[in-house]
């Protein structure tokens, strides 16, 4: 009832032969598409990463933009409110100099004033002693020549004993 | 008649030499062989990457359950392996069931059973060496220890013997149960007793040499 023969060979080649049309005509194409759409998959899952990153990216670019324009901003009001100190600092700085100038120019002008004043009056004192002396001296010295001018008058005015009623 | 039905028929002689006869079970199988070629060809038709039909999906769903199973005894590494192992559970399978068609099952001839245990036999200590190379092979005989190197050769060849008989007597024992139930009721008795011989029991045993097959596979590869 049970014998082992060349029949076990033939299953052997028959086992084979199954083995590789199946694997040709059934295992290979099947499994070829399974992972050809696994790949697809695989593919589109990553290209949506893909793009979801790239998304995540530019709104990061975005935010920093809007962040960086906004210090921006405020580093530019800050730095104008700076300069506009720094000016109102320079421009009162300049005013006070500039009067401290007027000042000292005034004050330096008076008082060359005063001394050309003073030196004139000085001059004019001199001038005065000097004329007063002279007169002094030439009252001194010209006491022949007021006696003359004297006589001179009288001469020509008339005795005044001889017409006296005048 | 029962011992006629036992018995594997010769269906033809080859006429060299003495004669080599061929068996049903051959003959079955090449039956068996055509149809799954033919549906696989039928099957795998227009087979689309995108909107596949339902045809298809039912395909590539019955596929990958098998594939994953294996991929899940076998590991990483075993991936070579599966086609092979996919193509015995679907030849065991139908050969198993084949017995409703009117044939005798295939695998209650020992021949055929032998000839598949003898395939795991090679096939599991390929796997052997591929994994660890000749010498790394060799070694494996000793672990975990050197005493042990009797029962693991012993082990090359039981582990296929077991498979082999496992399936042969199940099979045979289904088919020699219906051939006893029809003969004592050929009328609706048989139907619960075909559904369990036949289709439970024979889809079990496929499964079950399958999966001890890429069991001891994988043992070996570890």
């Amino acid at each position: 009832m049970i014998q082992i023969n060349l029949n076990l060979v033939f299953t052997i080649i028959n086992l084979l032969v199954l083995y590789i049309l199946m694997k040709k005509f059934l295992f290979g194409p099947v499994i070829r598409i399974m992972d050809q759409r696994k790949e697809m998959i695989d593919q589109q899952f990553e290209e949506a990463k893909k793009t979801e990153d790239r998304a995540n990216q530019l709104q990061k670019q975005y935010e920093n933009a809007l962040k960086s324009a906004k210090e921006e901003s405020y580093q530019i009001v800050e730095q104008a409110k700076l300069e506009a100190k720094a000016q109102a600092e320079r421009t009162a700085e300049e005013a006070r100099v500039q009067a401290d100038q007027l000042f000292a120019k005034a004050q330096a002008d008076i008082a060359s004033e005063r001394e050309y004043a003073m030196r004139q009056m000085q001059g004019e004192i001199g001038k005065l002693a000097m004329e007063a002396a002279a007169r002094i001296v030439g009252s001194q010295a010209g006491e022949e020549q007021d006696l003359s001018m004297y006589d001179q008058f009288i001469e020509k005015a008339g005795d005044p004993d001889d017409n006296g009623s005048c | 008649m029962l011992k006629e039905e036992l018995n594997c028929e010769t269906v033809f002689t080859i006429p060299i030499g003495k004669g080599i006869p061929v068996f049903e079970s051959v003959a079955v199988t090449w039956v068996i062989m055509a149809v799954l070629v033919v549906l696989s060809l039928i099957l795998v038709r227009n087979l689309k990457v995108e909107n596949p039909g339902k045809k298809q999906l039912l395909l590539e769903a019955g596929i990958g359950a098998l594939r994953n199973f294996f991929r899940g005894i076998l590991g990483e590494d075993g991936d070579r392996y599966i086609p092979y192992m996919m193509t015995v559970i679907i030849y065991l399978g139908v050969s198993n069931v084949s017995g409703i068609f009117g044939v005798k099952p295939p695998t209650k001839d020992l021949n055929v059973t032998l000839a598949l245990a003898v395939m795991s036999m090679f096939l599991i200590e390929y796997c052997g060496i591929h994994k660890k190379g000749l010498k790394g092979f060799f070694k494996s005989f000793l672990d975990p220890i050197p005493v042990m190197l009797p029962m693991n050769i012993m082990e090359v060849l039981i582990r296929p013997t077991a498979l082999c008989f496992r399936l042969f007597g199940n099979i045979l024992g289904g088919f020699v149960v219906m051939a006893l139930v029809e003969f004592v009721c050929p009328a609706i008795l048989p139907i619960p007793f075909s559904l369990y011989f036949d289709f439970f029991d024979g889809f079990i045993q496929a499964y079950i040499f399958v999966f001890l097959t890429s069991m001891f596979m994988k043992e070996t590869m570890e």
